[in-house]
């Protein structure tokens, strides 16, 4: 059986047509949604093209997969009776280019609860034993999954593993869980909903792990963090931006937006003991094929102000104390 | 202008503006804590064998230009290493032997293997060959005996210990007697396979050290030293296709192999993310190359006594004569690196910069001797902005 999620499902266009649904308790049919969805709402995809029927029926047919619509008599409607869709529906606010962030917290919980994504891909990040969970469990210990693409025999071939647990693993060796499971689910949780973090690794591959959705930024924990791992004995102490994306990413369960935005906070306040050390682009992405697969291996690194990809940084040992100040970090 | 630097005791101003390559005055000075690793690596390696590869890596304006440029005319020849600098070198491994080949230049480069080689030409009166290079380049031609000398270069090539591959040394023997023609190297010279190529196909690593080989001898030195500098910047162009990348790694495996077999060392610099992504593509190559982190050095940032001390020499680089007090910091304050920023004074690159427009206005302007504070903090600010400062979110 075919797989039914797909990476062209824009949450934010979900949220529209739920809104449009509500309206209409007795339901409604696939062509008023086609002809709302083209001519009233206008809804366009990522590319901005106006969304074609196959997407409104991805649309559907997620929404309905998800527990939030269901069919009767041919006619779609809100299934109001589910707890979590009543609140769905009291939480959403149509009209905004993008969700809220309590719309994204109830998708992402949709999302997780769901079996198929479950089965196909986020039981692979879960420890062993644990096989009943919500977002809540996934975020608090859920741990880093790696994907990587190789040639078997000429056939394209992905494989997905749990890093800690590497007997974890998934193959993908069809279009239709390709496009299901790394350009529909990945992306939900990445790009859609943002409670997976990604970053590509030369020679190992994709490195996802669960982040929180929301947090401050500075991120306390993370200037803890940074204070403890100074070396007092060093004049500066030096940090591969990568190494510690992918050691107190999946620790702090903390967002690359977050961490980065934490380090450049520090940065600005404190210019003289944080020195950002630019890559050479070309080498950032040495075995990028495509445009795209540039964009996602220079996700991993940070862009200052200046438009600089920066890799590394060196810290003064002086930082050690004032980021001890109460006015930085708050003991 | 050269009164107001009389004004600052100095003759010109010893900071380059650009603060990227090297002075050309006096000798190149390096601090202990960067020069110590490197003189340990080239001592332990000209006693014993091994790999002969060294890594620096360093950030944009950490000083790894001149470490290199230090090695080259200051370290390696007191060693009798020939030094040979490179920028960018480039994916593939003759665009090394094409890099390397257009810095000797062909005429230059010829010329000194046909001087080692002293090729003889049978049945020719050796009057008519005359005594100079081109005088014998003319005479093949007009004689007609480019087949004679190529047959003859190939012969010495052999007896010389240059190569034993015969098609390497009919290329090298070309390479000679078509100088007179062509005297100097074309990029397709370097295209392997194709037509008139000087280098021969799929003998890659045999003919580079061939030419090693001829540069060592020629040169009457104890071995040859690649410096090359730049090593991230491997491609010209933004994205490497992946025969590209595989053929950066099989150079890298290409060139330590050389270093092994051959009277050849080799040191790069790079930064440090092109050594972390090197080491996740290929950790064994990567292992190898550094000798398992022994061949690797970070360069420090400059602390407090070095940016002082940097700062003195070039300052003594530009007094007058019989200034006594060589160690002086004069314009500048005594207190100096007190007086600048953590970011700064540890950068060589960020230090010479703020002395050169310092010392620049000075020169032109009535600014007071020694510098100020204000005027200090004035240069840095103008410099290196500070980022605004900006609310916590959430």
């Amino acid at each position: 059986m075919a797989l039914w999620m797909r990476g062209s499902v824009s949450f934010v266009a979900l949220r529209e047509l739920i809104g449009y649904i509500a309206q209409h308790p007795e339901g409604v049919r696939p062509k008023e949604m086609e002809t709302w969805a083209r001519e009233k709402a206008r809804l366009r995809t990522q590319s901005g093209k106006l969304v074609s029927k196959t997407t409104i029926y991805h649309y559907r047919n997620t929404l309905r997969h998800l527990g939030i619509l269901v069919v009767a008599n041919g006619r779609y409607q809100i299934a109001k009776e589910q707890p979590l869709v009543f609140k769905l529906l009291e939480t959403i606010r149509t009209g905004t280019p993008k969700l809220l962030p309590q719309e994204r917290e109830l998708f992402a919980r949709f999302v997780v609860q769901n079996p198929d994504c479950r089965e196909y891909f986020f039981d692979l990040f879960m420890p062993e034993g644990i096989t009943d969970y919500d977002l809540g469990g996934f975020l608090a210990k859920g741990q880093p999954v790696v994907w990587r693409r190789m040639e078997i025999e000429e056939q394209r071939i992905e494989e997905l593993y749990n890093l800690e647990h590497r007997e974890k693993r998934r193959w993908i060796r069809s279009e239709d869980e390709r496009q299901a499971i790394l350009y529909g689910v990945r992306y939900w949780a990445r790009n859609e909903l943002g409670f997976i973090e990604e970053i590509f690794l030369e020679g190992t591959g994709g490195m996802m792990f669960p982040v929180y959705l929301g947090g401050p930024v500075p991120d306390p924990r993370i200037l803890k963090a940074l204070q403890e791992a100074i070396f007092p004995q060093e004049e500066w102490t030096f940090f591969s931006l990568r190494e510690i994306a992918t050691t107190w990413g999946p620790e702090y369960r903390v967002s690359l937006k977050r961490l980065y935005g934490t380090l450049q906070w520090t940065h600005r306040q404190f210019p003289q003991y944080v020195v950002f050390i630019p890559t050479s682009e070309s080498f950032a992405t040495i075995t990028a094929t495509s445009p795209q697969a540039e964009i996602y291996h220079l996700r991993g690194y940070l862009r200052d102000e200046k438009g600089r990809y920066i890799s590394h940084i060196r810290v003064h040992r002086k930082l050690k104390e004032v980021l001890l100040w109460p006015k930085v970090l708050p003991v | 202008m050269a009164e107001g630097f009389a004004r600052l005791n100095l003759r010109f101003n010893p900071f380059e503006p650009a603060a990227s390559g090297v002075p050309i005055v006096n000798g190149l000075w390096v601090p202990e804590r960067w020069a110590s690793p490197l003189r340990r690596f080239l001592d332990e390696m000209q006693r014993t064998q091994g790999t002969k590869a060294f890594a620096i890596l360093g950030e944009y304006g950490s000083g790894k230009t001149y470490l290199l440029r230090w090695l080259e005319r200051e370290e390696l020849p007191k060693r009798r290493i020939r030094a040979f600098f490179f920028d960018n070198p480039g994916v593939q491994f003759y665009d090394l032997a094409n890099a390397l080949m257009r810095q000797l230049g062909r005429e230059e480069f010829a010329k000194a293997l046909w001087e080692f080689l002293g090729p003889r030409l049978p049945d020719f009166q050796s009057s008519l060959f005359g005594n100079s290079f081109q005088e014998w380049l003319r005479s093949v031609k007009k004689y007609r005996r480019e087949n004679d000398a190529i047959r003859e270069l190939s012969q010495r090539i052999r007896e010389k210990g240059i190569a034993d591959d015969e098609e390497i040394r009919h290329k090298f023997a070309r390479l000679i007697v078509e100088t007179y023609e062509q005297p100097y190297f074309q990029y397709k010279d370097f295209v392997a396979g194709r037509r008139g190529s000087l280098v021969p196909e799929k003998e890659e690593a045999p003919y580079f050290a061939a030419i090693l080989r001829a540069l060592r001898l020629t040169g009457g030195a104890e071995s040859v030293a690649f410096l090359i500098d730049e090593f991230e910047q491997v491609s010209l162009q933004k994205r490497l296709t992946k025969r590209q990348a595989h053929e950066y790694l099989a150079t890298m495996k290409r060139l330590i192999n050389l270093t092994e077999r051959e009277q050849f060392w080799i040191l790069v610099a790079m930064t440090p993310q092109a050594a972390e992504i090197t080491e996740q593509l290929e950790p064994a190559l990567w292992e190898r190359f550094i000798s398992h982190g022994k061949h690797r050095f970070q360069i420090p940032p400059l602390n407090t006594e070095e940016a002082t001390e940097l700062v003195a020499h070039r300052l003594a680089a530009a007094r007058t004569e019989g200034d006594s007090d060589a160690n002086s910091l004069f314009p500048f304050p005594e207190n100096l690196v007190e007086l600048l920023q953590e970011d700064i004074y540890s950068s060589p690159r960020r230090l010479v910069k703020v002395c050169s427009i310092a010392v620049a206005r000075a020169a032109s302007e009535e600014i007071l001797v020694p510098f100020t504070a204000e005027y200090l903090e004035q240069i840095q600010e103008e410099l290196y902005p500070r980022p605004a400062q900006d609310a916590p979110s959430s």
